[in-house]
């Protein structure tokens, strides 16, 4: 489980209560019996945070990933642009 | 339509003329042309003048000079008729270049128009015809011709693609065929349009058709950039300008961002402040919701890169905020070091984390959550070999606690006084010298009294140490918490047997029929093969008071449990040298042995330790000759053995240092099923200890597996065996290193085995280092910074070379630095921030 708050839509300082509706408000939206793989990545970031011990060690992960996958999580449309600037690739300049 | 020249001149002036060309001075060359002409007017001087003129006019179209190339044009079209030939490539180009076509495409429609002249044209089209329009829009070809029907479905479709108008446009363009000097036009079109709806792959494909002359391939470079973002340096500025253009802004930051990532791959500290300084303003600019964390992270990398921080704060427009992500973030990518001086910077880390942590209302620094944070930080300090305390000695009095493994446990229990945080302090503790372990297990005790794990603890602990009647006591006290649990009842046991061992090394062997008697008493004795414990116990004791017929009759039982007299005598011998009696029975030689006998050596090996395992019997013997057979037995008579008893050998092996053992039974161990592989791997990481990346592979590959089939056990060991963290593998990485490892079936100590330097991303050695500076140089450095005030830095080079003299003759470097204290008398200082050379240890 990489990130328990992220699936709950929780911050860090979320505390128990918090959690506890966050997962109540989740479980609403994806109920076992119309999404099941939802709901088990929900109930088992709600494992985690409800254990302070695991809580924690969650809350201490970190990876050094690449820098360039810091802001992957946006999807990235290309733009599109005046025809002139095609034009003036195509002329060679 | 040729341009060249065509008259054959051979004279001085004439090749001076050439040559003024052939430099690009055509003004010069001009002048000298003309007045050659007038001085010595001939058809030669005349041809070598149209050259000039030729080569003149195409110069200023070179220079944007459209204007002054016509009128030079116009001139020379009325002073040299007979050139008129020459005169329509250089004529269409001028007239291109002022954004008509017409007297070109005019051609197309002219009577009696000569092949060459058709020729000419349609290679003008192919080569350098940039703007459709100019065709769709010529006045000079009818509107239902072939040609500007054609570019005006281009021009259309173009238009379309690029202004993300064209999804219901039709791609296939049968107006144009693959023959028309417009067909490359049609690749490019399909290939913008598979870009812009994301189909990488077709937009690919048909950049790959677009053939090398023609004017879409203009287009190919930024659009394959556009694909992947590499070799933008390459691109023209009106490329990089549509680049910029087209991707989007975080793109274009994340863009920066994957610069940078290669800037410190290439451990250039110029190339990467550079990219640090465009890529923190791009997503300042773009994205600056994720300024912090971005500067978090290079802060991160520009550390492992080993680069001073100012100049870094400087390249990032300011320090990056000082917040519990960051803290977080820096202990993660310094506490896996294996250098004792990271490993304290993590623990600082970590200690900011608690800080930050608590100011931020994520817990409160009295919380479990900080409790987990301290004994993670204990494990980590706990990792600083002891040579190397030293460091936590220099540290200021004031931060030295936050180094010292005993005081994180300490505040972790205090915090969180539960089983799961105090199990981790004992595990520490029972590594320590000394009374340590006893010593938390009191503390345990005292937070928790009915905790049964540190009174077993503690029995164990007094019984390795021969104090038995403060065993009983201990055991007294955890048969009063659970005198059901399993572990109690077979301390009891192994408490009952090595007293007997005790009271026969006392020559007090009557006494250990006593013992017989409770140790029949109890259930635990009778499971598997231990009631051989009992009558070896009798035999060793009925031996020493000369009753000779309980001894044979001990004998007999002890050869039909155990099922020969091998694993009998193997276990009786054990037990002897456990009391250290004289009591000495010859074993045979294994290759004395009978071939079924023989055959049954491993099993019988594996019987006897895993009684001696239970018994905590630490002086077992095995013979040589049977332990350099067993590698030879085992691929042909292993598949009996239970996953157990093979681990059993496995032990024989490590206890014993016999490596080829350790390593045959990991090979046969290897080929079990799934649930039992994890140990095997992790014992062939044992036998392979003395080739480190190899054992590091394997044991965290075994932890790997281990965690996923929740082994506890086997995890455990295998941290243990790694002193840290494991290396993180995929399934398909580990899968990987399981197929290397079975394939390797035969052990030698000259053979390196599998090479896992893909794996572990081990970077090629280079003795200089990416800056060209020599390692060798460098790593005096530190002990350099450090010396005492007054000490020349040249005599710190030679105290440097002394220990690591000093080393290499196994003086203990503790040994070493007390010695070079007292000798220089100086206060050691605390630890500072200094410069390493962590080049490639990114990631």
């Amino acid at each position: 489980m990489n990130d328990a708050r992220a699936i709950l839509g929780v911050g860090p300082q979320a505390g128990d209560a918090e959690i506890r509706a966050a997962y109540l408000k989740k479980v609403k939206e994806h109920p076992p019996d119309h999404s099941p793989a939802e709901f088990e990545k929900i109930r088992d970031a709600y494992e985690i945070l409800r254990d302070p011990r695991r809580r924690a060690r969650q809350l201490m992960e970190a990876s050094n990933c690449p820098l360039s996958h810091l802001l992957s999580d946006t999807p990235a449309q290309p733009r599109h642009v005046p025809i002139e600037l095609w034009l003036e690739v195509l002329k060679g300049k | 339509m040729a341009d060249q020249a065509t008259a054959p001149v051979a004279d001085p002036i004439a090749i001076s003329i050439r040559s003024l060309l052939a430099n690009g001075s055509t003004k010069a060359a001009l002048d000298r042309a003309k007045q050659h002409h007038k001085e010595h007017p001939s058809a030669g001087s005349r041809a070598l003048l149209l050259d000039v003129y030729l080569e003149r006019i195409q110069a200023l179209q070179r220079q944007d000079l459209a204007t002054e190339a016509q009128s030079l044009m116009d001139l020379v079209k009325e002073r040299f008729p007979e050139g008129r030939d020459r005169f329509l490539a250089l004529q269409s180009r001028l007239q291109l270049r002022r954004g008509s076509l017409d007297e070109s495409l005019g051609l197309l429609v002219k009577p009696g128009v000569t092949p060459e002249e058709l020729a000419f044209v349609n290679t003008l089209i192919g080569t350098e015809v940039h703007d459709l329009a100019l065709i769709a829009n010529s006045e000079a070809l009818p509107t239902n011709h072939p040609l500007r029907v054609a570019a005006t479905v281009l021009d259309r479709a173009l238009r379309t693609v690029v202004s993300g108008n064209g999804a219901g446009i039709d791609l296939a363009l049968p107006e144009i065929s693959w023959r028309s000097p417009l067909a490359a036009w049609k690749y490019l079109i399909r290939a913008i349009a598979a870009f812009y709806q994301g189909d990488a792959e077709t937009c690919r494909q048909q950049l790959d058709s677009i053939p090398a002359g023609a004017p879409p391939a203009r287009a190919v470079a930024p659009l394959r950039h556009l694909l992947d973002s590499k070799h933008r340096s390459q691109l023209s500025p009106a490329a990089r300008r549509l680049v910029d253009e087209v991707l989007p802004p975080r793109e274009l930051a994340t863009e920066a961002l994957r610069r940078l990532d290669r800037a410190f791959a290439s451990g250039k500290d110029k190339q990467i402040l550079s990219a640090i300084r465009e890529a923190t303003d791009l997503v300042r600019r773009y994205a600056p919701d994720r300024l912090d964390t971005v500067k978090h992270h290079i802060a991160a990398d520009a550390y492992l890169a080993g680069l001073d921080p100012e100049p870094v704060v400087q390249a990032m427009g300011g320090a990056s905020v000082r917040n519990a992500a960051r803290a977080r973030l820096l202990a993660r990518v310094t506490e896996n070091s294996d250098d004792p001086y990271e490993i304290l910077t993590a623990c600082t880390h970590w200690h900011e984390f608690i800080d930050k942590a608590a100011e931020e209302g994520w817990f409160s620094k009295k919380s479990i959550e900080a409790a987990q944070v301290y004994l993670h930080t204990a494990v980590i300090a706990g990792r600083v070999p002891p040579e190397f305390k030293y460091l936590v000695d220099r540290a200021p009095a004031t931060e030295r606690e936050r180094y010292l493994p005993d005081f994180l446990y300490r505040k972790a229990v205090e915090l969180d006084p539960s089983p799961d945080t105090f199990r981790p302090w004992l595990d520490w503790a029972r590594r320590q010298r000394g009374r340590t372990g006893e010593i938390v297990a009191e503390n345990w005790i005292r937070a928790r009294p009915s905790d049964l794990e540190p009174h077993l603890y503690l029995v164990d602990r007094c019984a390795e140490r021969e104090a038995y009647p403060s065993a009983l006591k201990h055991l007294a006290n955890a048969e009063k918490i659970d005198s059901m649990h399993a572990e109690t009842r077979a301390m009891r046991a192994r408490l009952l047997i090595n007293g007997a061992l005790r009271q026969l090394q006392q020559k007090r062997p009557h006494l250990v029929e006593q013992r017989i008697r409770e140790l029949e008493e109890l259930p635990e004795m009778r499971q598997g093969d231990r009631t051989a414990l009992i009558d070896a116990l009798a035999i060793l004791a009925h031996t020493a008071l000369g009753k000779h017929d309980l001894t044979t009759a001990a004998w007999n039982r002890i050869d039909a449990t155990l099922n020969g007299r091998i694993a009998s005598l193997l276990l009786i011998t054990g037990m002897g040298r456990q009391a250290k009696l004289p009591f000495t029975h010859k074993m045979p030689d294994a290759g004395d042995l009978a071939p079924e006998i023989s055959a049954q050596l491993p099993l019988s090996l594996a019987r006897v330790d895993q009684l001696a395992h239970f018994a905590r019997l630490h002086r077992m013997h095995y013979p040589i000759s049977y332990l350099q057979q067993l590698p030879k037995l085992l691929p042909r008579h292993s598949k009996d053995l239970t996953a157990e008893q093979l681990e059993a050998l496995g032990r024989i092996g490590t206890g014993t240092k016999w490596n080829d053992v350790t390593y045959a039974v990991s090979t046969v161990g290897l080929d079990r099923s799934p649930n039992e592989v994890p140990r095997f791997l992790l014992l062939r990481a044992a036998a392979t200890r003395f080739q480190h990346d190899r054992a590091r592979v394997c044991a965290s590959a075994a932890h790997h597996l281990a965690v996923k089939l929740r082994d506890n056990v086997t995890a455990g060991r295998a941290l243990d065996l790694l002193g840290g963290p494991p290396e993180k593998f995929t399934d398909e990485i580990v899968s990987e290193i399981l197929r290397r490892e079975r394939t390797s079936r035969t052990f030698s100590e000259f053979s390196s085995g599998p090479n896992y330097d893909d794996i572990l991303d081990v970077p090629d050695f280079d003795y200089y280092g990416p800056d060209g500076e020599d390692e060798d140089e460098n790593m005096f450095d530190e002990f350099i910074d450090a010396r005492p005030p007054g000490m020349s830095a040249d005599v710190a080079r030679v105290l440097a070379e002394a220990a690591v003299h000093a080393a290499s003759e196994g003086v203990p470097m503790e040994d070493f630095v007390r010695g070079l204290v007292e000798s220089i008398g100086a206060p050691p200082r605390g630890p500072g921030k200094r410069r390493g050379n962590r080049r490639g240890g990114r990631r």
